[in-house]
């Protein structure tokens, strides 16, 4: 067999095995969540029915054009039969784009009213928070911003990050904050926060990271990455913001999950989203790295951060601050994407 | 191999001319920020242009024209780095250059984040595609012209009279072409937060679902930077045959008493690009921490029972996050093997899959180009059709590629199953190799004499034995060439292959690049280490089929 002939064969392996599936049951699913966090939960759903499943997993940049928007570019020929978004509003945009299918879920109905939704398109669970993370060694403990408002101060001036306000749970904050706050206390505090040469960073893992590293002092992220940063012996410290019982509270976000209309396998979508919704994957997200927040009453473990049970949660009608993406996007769109040079 | 790009005089005004338009245009579109945006893309192209061209003409010179010892390893040692994923090659050089990285203390914050950063970790990516380009350009200056004017003065005015102007052509060339890639590219302008164009109208698309405004899609600019680099490729595709056989012809200059300072320059050049990213990459993936206790004997504890921290109440409106442990990093060499083994048995999908889709990918590059390329030896407008189709294809940044393959193959019938199946990956692989590997293999078809060709007919009595006897034979060496050298480099694509990639289906390039964004530069550091491990062992087939190319048809 000479070197043409192994090509040949290599040629015919990469189009056909590869390519090429099993009789076995499949569902297909985007998820926002980060691999290391969904792969194992994915994994287990296999394990236990014998459906497997085909993941595609969002890359927490902005290079990527992100699930939401390449589900709605495939809505005409849908391959994704699950999305499971790591937040609320896009899941919310796609609804109201029509292209979320009902889906009755009995294990969904044991969650709370307000984080699943009327129609049943969409279900909420495994919540993270808003938080402010502290590298202590450069901030004394005294000086710690305790409100979201603090850093507007001009003592943290250029030593503030934040993700692209444009993605994920970043832009979930900016619309949460506009619709709590209104337009125009949301407006002073975002273009304060820029006049206060905030940096904007990639994803909330770099803000965490940036914090652990001493590169920042203090940046706005989500619980699992503070979480993550921590573990890893940074000397940081977690902040929930405005968490008093006098103040508008941090702000929890669900992760939620749905079903795509027309989707090819809507039957294993259906089983995969009973199984998403069950206590066992709240129970194994909480007890994880990312320490994610059981939203299901009947949970009942310890997570390894705090809950809207120990501190005052920010009250959001997500439904209507998710009509508020366009206007918000726009204006941190201009005051964000290509800051003013010092 | 066997990139060489010869540029003719009037093309250098045609970038000129090119450039000159594009910021007129763009100043004169009403886009908000299009001052701020095009500042900052000029600025980010001819910083990095300026910066490579400088060391990499340089480098350049003392690799192809000198007498240096050992220059052929030099080569692959400096080239070697084009295959390296820039995404990663940015991020490992933050973790190293920025705060508290492993040079922190030399650098200080300079490196963390703005333009300085982002042109350097450029620069420094580009050296390889200068080096190459350069290089050969400089070895097909012709020796008569440099032996004639050796008579009449010293070889130092010699190299800059003659061997420097008769490349001028490359140089312009290396920095078009680093030029379009620096503008096209948005992962490190992410990183380091600047705000070019490219990056705009990835923002724009993918935050509000929609097409970004006229102003934005830049399209005088990507219609000249395609035509400069179409013009570029013609020059190079009509090339005389002769021109190129001068490669293994050329006259070397003598270093004399500064032939090992050039070594030790050489050593440290080498050290400072390939030995610092091999350094942080041993480091991070021998890191691990280790969870030890500390004593708070003032907070009062609510959560204590369950979790590493604890919930203070020094003012108890607001409670606080404490750690009541602490991890210390260390580093091992076990912990190293373990992540590098680990990496390897649990992994081996993604890298069969890479491989895999790199090969085919290539393959079907190789086989559609050979057969136009052989035909372009006798049809002069087969060159200039393939000048227009790589140089489109060179000009459009790889995420825009990717969403009009989405687009058009996102249908029913046999379109809908090639979407959905690593088809769709192989197709945006094999467009984005399809200029390199067109010049792998037009550069080496055109270095064989048609004596040989012509002497091969008379042996044979059809088409089907010509192609047989002869065409075959002589594409052997550069089609393997180019087979391997698209192979390496669609493993390590992403841009295109982070979109296309179907649901199931992880490439390693999107792993890698997903690990560095999570932070899990462990794993980042095992994945790479293999990579490189990998990428070496083609670049010993290459170099060692190069060896065999070294002097195919010498009379």
């Amino acid at each position: 067999m000479n070197a043409q002939h192994l090509s040949h064969l290599f040629f015919l392996f990469s189009f056909t095995v590869i390519g090429c599936g099993n009789n076995q049951p499949v569902v297909v699913v985007y998820t926002a969540l980060d691999r290391e966090f969904s792969q194992p939960i994915l994994e287990r759903f296999t394990q236990k029915t014998g459906i497997q499943v085909l993941a595609k997993y969002d890359v927490e940049s902005t290079k990527t054009v992100g699930l939401a928007r390449q589900i709605l570019v495939e809505r005409n020929h849908p391959r994704c039969d699950v999305f499971w978004n790591n937040e609320i509003i896009h899941t919310l945009r796609l609804q109201q784009e029509g292209v979320l299918s009902p889906c009755f879920s009995k294990s969904g109905m044991s969650y709370p009213e307000s984080f699943r939704s009327k129609d049943s398109t969409w279900y909420g669970f495994a919540a993270r928070a808003r938080v402010l993370l502290v590298n202590h060694d450069r901030v004394a403990r005294k000086e710690w911003p305790r409100h979201l408002g603090d850093l507007t101060d001009k003592k943290w001036k250029g030593q503030i990050g934040i993700a692209k306000p444009l993605f994920g749970t970043t832009a979930t904050q900016a619309v949460c904050l506009f619709a709590q706050l209104g337009e125009q206390e949301a407006k002073r505090f975002y273009l304060e926060l820029r006049n206060n040469q905030v940096q904007i960073l990639s994803g909330n893992k770099q803000v965490a990271q940036s914090v652990g590293t001493g590169e920042l002092s203090l940046g706005l992220t989500d619980t699992d990455d503070a979480l993550v940063t921590l573990r890893e012996g940074y000397p940081v410290t977690i902040i929930y913001p405005d968490s008093s019982p006098t103040q508008p509270g941090t702000l929890f976000i669900p992760n939620t999950v749905a079903r795509i209309r027309s989707c090819p396998h809507p039957k294993s979508a259906q089983q995969l989203i009973d199984y998403l919704l069950s206590p066992e994957v709240e129970t194994a997200l909480a007890q994880g790295a990312s320490g994610q927040i059981p939203l299901n009453p009947s949970v009942n473990v310890s997570p390894s951060v705090e809950t809207p049970s120990n501190i005052a949660a920010m009250t959001v009608d997500f439904e209507q601050a998710a009509l508020l993406w366009n206007p918000v996007q726009t204006f941190l769109k201009q005051e964000f994407t290509a800051p003013i040079p010092d | 191999m066997g990139i060489y790009v010869s540029l003719k005089k009037q093309s250098f005004w045609v970038t000129i001319v090119g450039i000159s338009l594009l910021v007129i245009t763009v100043l004169n579109l009403s886009y908000p920020r299009a001052t701020t945006l095009l500042g900052n893309t000029l600025l980010l192209a001819f910083g990095t242009a300026a910066g490579s061209l400088l060391l990499g003409s340089f480098l350049a010179f003392l690799l192809f024209r000198t007498d240096l010892p050992g220059s052929y390893a030099w080569i692959l040692l400096l080239i070697f780095p084009i295959f390296i994923p820039l995404p990663i090659f940015a991020g490992l050089w933050k973790s190293t250059l920025g705060v508290q990285g492993l040079l922190a203390n030399f650098t200080g914050t300079v490196f963390s984040v703005g333009m300085i950063p982002a042109v350097a970790t450029h620069t420094i990516a580009s050296l390889p595609w200068v080096i190459l380009i350069v290089g050969l350009g400089f070895r097909t200056v012709e020796a008569e012209l440099e032996e004639t004017a050796l008579l009449e003065t010293s070889p130092l005015h010699v190299i800059w009279i003659v061997t420097v102007r008769r490349t001028w052509g490359s140089i312009i060339s290396a920095g078009l072409l680093v030029a379009t890639l620096t503008t096209t590219e948005i992962s490190l302008t992410d990183l380091f937060q600047v705000r070019t164009y490219a990056e705009e109208v990835y923002t724009f698309y993918a935050s509000q679902g929609a097409l970004p405004p006229l102003p934005l899609w830049n399209i005088p600019g990507h219609l000249l930077l395609a035509l400069a680099m179409i013009s570029v490729l013609t020059g190079t595709f009509n090339m005389p045959p002769d021109r190129w056989t001068r490669m293994w012809r050329c006259r070397l200059f003598s270093l004399h008493r500064w032939k090992w300072p050039a070594v030790v320059f050489l050593t440290l050049t080498a050290l400072g690009i390939l030995g610092t990213l091999l350094c942080i990459l041993i480091f991070r993936v021998g890191l691990s921490s280790e969870r030890k206790p500390i004593s708070t004997p003032t907070v009062t504890s609510t959560l204590q029972s369950s979790t590493d921290e604890i919930s203070e109440s020094s003012n108890s409106k607001f409670p606080q996050r404490l750690s009541t442990v602490q991890y210390i990093r260390k580093w091992s060499i076990h912990t190293a093997a373990g992540s590098i083994w680990r990496c390897f048995v649990s992994r081996q999908d993604t890298w069969w899959l890479s491989l895999a889709c790199g090969f085919a990918a290539s393959l079907l590059t190789v086989g559609l180009l050979l057969p136009i390329i052989w035909f372009g030896r006798y049809q002069k407008w087969v060159s200039v059709i393939l000048s227009i189709l790589m140089g489109g294809l060179l000009a459009i940044p790889g995420p825009m590629m990717a969403l009009a393959l989405i687009h058009f193959f996102n249908q029913g019938g046999v379109l809908g199953y090639i979407y959905n199946s690593t088809g769709i990956l192989i197709l945006g692989l094999a467009f984005r190799i399809a200029p390199v590997i067109c010049l792998c293999l037009w550069i080496p078809l055109q270095m064989i004499p048609t004596n040989i060709i012509e002497a091969g007919k008379t042996d044979v009595t059809n088409r089907l034995q010509m192609i047989r006897y002869i065409y075959l034979p002589l594409s052997l060496i550069p089609a393997s060439i180019a087979l391997l050298g698209g192979t390496a480099l669609s493993m390590g694509e992403l841009s295109v292959t982070v979109l296309l990639h179907p649901p199931g289906l992880t490439p390693l390039s999107v792993d890698i690049f997903s690990a560095l964004h999570s932070g899990l530069y462990n794993q980042v550091a095992a994945t790479t280490l293999l990579m490189i491990g990998f990428l070496f062992c083609i670049g010993l087939l290459l170099a060692i089929r190069m060896r065999t190319l070294k002097q195919p048809f010498s009379t």
